[in-house]
């Protein structure tokens, strides 16, 4: 039987080398050591990273800088998609790297004279202490980089819309989203780069492409306001993600506040991408964390699943939160502060409200018993 | 901050004013324009919509210099030819440019739902000609009111992206107190209870301020609240150990004696954690010997019992 039968290798092998499953050392890295390690280390090569933004912007805007700034250390080429901002306004509010500070140490042994055995251990789990393992830089947000290394030390390459206001509206089919224009445009642009893996086979480089605002009004998308319309983003993310599997490069797009609180557009794109987290500051979770130094909950809602059926990395808790710490975005393990009432029996004393023995009726209400302890 | 904004201390490319039915922003907005024409190197404004308010404000008639009517021509016009208002407006910017290289302008846009009626409710224009304008340098200042009653608030909350500074106008009803305070000055006053998101464009940060302004009827600030909300910390750095031992009982306090012999104690355990073995002298020429008494039912046998064991 064993002769008769030929075993055939799988039917199933991937050939490109995008997405295979890397070591942790050659996954792009976001920028943020806290969040490379809650993601397993980096992006995939190939892959799509969903941001949902926070209300103001501010949080995601920090990610996608650190991600940029990323790119320029290690001398990657960049793609930057923004309707918004102004390319040169953009590339100067880049960060710049910076140490990665020691982390705490722990105390020494002559200090714990009592429990001598948790001296041994780490005092909380820090992912940033993880930061050297996959090669994470560190950049903190009151430290510029030159707006002359940035175009120095990178590839650097914009998406510009060169739409004109003369255009008559009415005249016109109503506009579609620019999706399409930044479809081709950066279909020429890994071409002309060299990091198309099916056109040629020498490839020394990666490129970083950040799409700001996707989904949003700006990009002439009307998803917000008319389902119907999600259509042709959701078009664009299928041609992207067929485009970056056969590339050397990795993907970041930020989602507006308005996309990431409709649930149904939010799962559409997000099954189109390979990461989605959310940083979520609503008022609603901000009244959570009221007493507490996080600025909002880092939702990590989908982990990619390369070349398996499962999850190929999963942290050890989902329940992250993250805040600005010294400049710099912190992601971690949520930690919230013990529930102690200001006016907790324990700390003060029985007063005068707490429930008095039938016995000691008449003494008990005069105030705090002497005897009581 | 509003003081700031006004007086053209805080630059601010783009402001959006945010009102509602209940409390309009019109003495905000001439308040905006009286300051902005006391600078001398701005002695022009354009109000391309016609509002109830053009009355009070200098119009430049964009079209052209013969029509003299206000506001009917300049709607019929733009509304049957559909013509882009905006380019319209940027092209007679441009003539005035032309005229006077260092003309500067402040663009007063009221209001935005209109535009966005224009445009058939896609506010993409509006976002390019926002764009356009905060990259010209002959625009000073770009000021647009909305009623947020009126427009869809993920559509508003996506239009306020583009913007750099957003305000607010949250409450217009004066209390008694607030009237008595100003009841000497025999002018009429408006408050305005503003909430200003102000973004700093080199770190992209918003920071949030909350005001309360008294301005009279001649668009004069006669004062300036700021409210201050205290972010609560934990509490833990702040309680000391006094404040935790003030309600007990009983005395749990150690004198300074008591401190020093806590510390020089060392207790078994920590003899382990501290790798300290506890050092016996061996007296080598002492044996040790086990004195047995057996009972009446011991069984006293030399034979080791193990030794049926099959190891």
């Amino acid at each position: 039987m064993s002769d008769l039968v030929q075993t055939k290798s799988s039917y199933f092998v991937r050939k490109t080398p995008a997405t295979q499953s890397l070591p942790q050392a050659t996954k792009p890295t976001i920028g943020i050591p806290s969040i490379d390690f809650f993601i397993g280390g980096g992006l995939p090569v190939g892959g799509i990273c969903l941001i949902g933004q926070d209300n103001k912007n501010y949080y995601s805007d920090i990610v996608t800088r650190c991600f940029i700034a990323e790119g320029v250390v290690h001398k990657h080429a960049i793609y930057v998609a923004d309707l918004i901002e102004e390319k040169e306004k953009l590339f100067e509010r880049i960060p710049d790297q910076n140490k990665l500070e020691e982390p705490e140490q722990n105390k020494s042994p002559d200090q714990l004279r009592i429990a001598w055995r948790y001296g041994q251990q780490p005092t909380q789990n820090k992912p940033e202490s993880n930061a050297k393992t996959f090669q994470s830089n560190y950049f903190v947000m009151n430290k510029l980089m030159p707006k002359e290394n940035v175009y120095l030390s990178s590839n650097v390459k914009t998406f510009e819309l060169n739409t004109n206001l003369s255009d008559q509206f009415s005249t016109q089919e109503k506009t579609k989203p620019f999706y399409s224009k930044l479809a081709k445009d950066l279909n020429v642009h890994i071409d002309s780069i060299n990091l198309n893996v099916n056109k040629t086979k020498e490839y020394n480089n990666l490129l970083r492409i950040v799409i700001n605002s996707a989904g949003g009004l700006v990009w002439n998308d009307l998803s917000t306001i008319n389902d119907e319309s999600s259509i042709e983003f959701c078009k664009f993310l299928i041609y992207l993600r067929q485009l970056l599997r056969h590339s050397l490069a990795v993907c970041v797009i930020t989602v507006p506040n308005e996309v990431v609180q409709n649930k149904d557009l939010l799962e559409k794109f997000s099954h189109l991408t390979d990461y989605t987290f959310i940083l979520d500051d609503s008022s609603r979770t901000a009244s959570r964390l009221t007493n507490t130094q996080y600025d909002g909950l880092f939702r990590l809602t989908k982990l990619p699943r390369l070349n398996s059926l499962n999850s190929c990395f999963t942290p050890e808790t989902l329940d992250l939160a993250f805040f600005v710490k010294r400049k710099r975005l912190v992601v971690e393990q949520m930690h919230l502060p013990p529930d102690l009432d200001e006016n907790d029996d324990t700390q003060k004393g029985r007063t005068n409200t707490s429930v008095t023995m039938s016995c000691s009726s008449s003494g008990g209400s005069s105030g705090s018993n002497k005897l009581d302890f | 901050m509003i003081e700031d904004l006004l007086n053209q201390r805080e630059s601010s490319k783009s402001i959006l004013i945010i009102d509602s039915f209940e409390h309009k922003s019109t003495n905000l907005l001439y308040t905006f324009i009286t300051k902005f024409l006391e600078e001398d190197h701005l002695n022009t404004d354009l109000n391309i919509l016609p509002t109830n308010r053009a009355s009070k404000l200098r119009l430049v008639n964009f079209l052209n210099s013969d029509s003299t009517g206000l506001n009917e021509i300049i709607l019929e016009h733009i509304f049957k030819t559909r013509l882009n208002i905006f380019k319209l407006l940027l092209d007679e910017l441009d003539k005035q440019k032309s005229n006077d290289p260092k003309k500067k302008f402040f663009l007063i846009l009221d209001n935005l739902n209109l535009l966005l009626r224009h445009f058939d409710s896609n506010p993409l224009y509006l976002l390019q000609f926002i764009k356009e304008c905060s990259k010209r340098p002959e625009i000073s200042q770009i000021l647009i009111v909305a009623n947020q009653d009126s427009l869809d608030s993920g559509v508003l909350n996506q239009l306020k992206q583009v913007f750099q500074t957003v305000i607010y106008v949250n409450d217009t009803k004066m209390k008694q107190n607030e009237l008595n305070l100003f009841s000497k000055l025999n002018k009429q006053i408006f408050k305005y209870n503003l909430k200003i998101e102000h973004r700093n464009l080199r770190s992209f940060k918003v920071l949030t301020h909350d005001e309360i302004m008294f301005i009279d009827n001649e668009y004069t600030v006669q004062k300036v609240e700021r409210q201050i909300k205290i972010k609560s910390k934990l509490k833990e750095d702040d309680e000391t150990e006094d404040d935790m031992l003030k309600g007990l009982t009983f005395n749990v306090h150690l004198s300074s004696d008591d401190l020093e012999a806590k510390k020089n104690l060392v207790l078994p355990y920590e003899i382990l954690g501290q790798k300290k073995q506890i050092v016996v002298e061996k007296k080598r020429d002492e044996e040790s010997k086990i004195f047995y008494a057996p009972d009446e039912r011991d069984d006293v046998d030399d034979d080791d019992p193990d030794d049926d064991l099959n190891f």
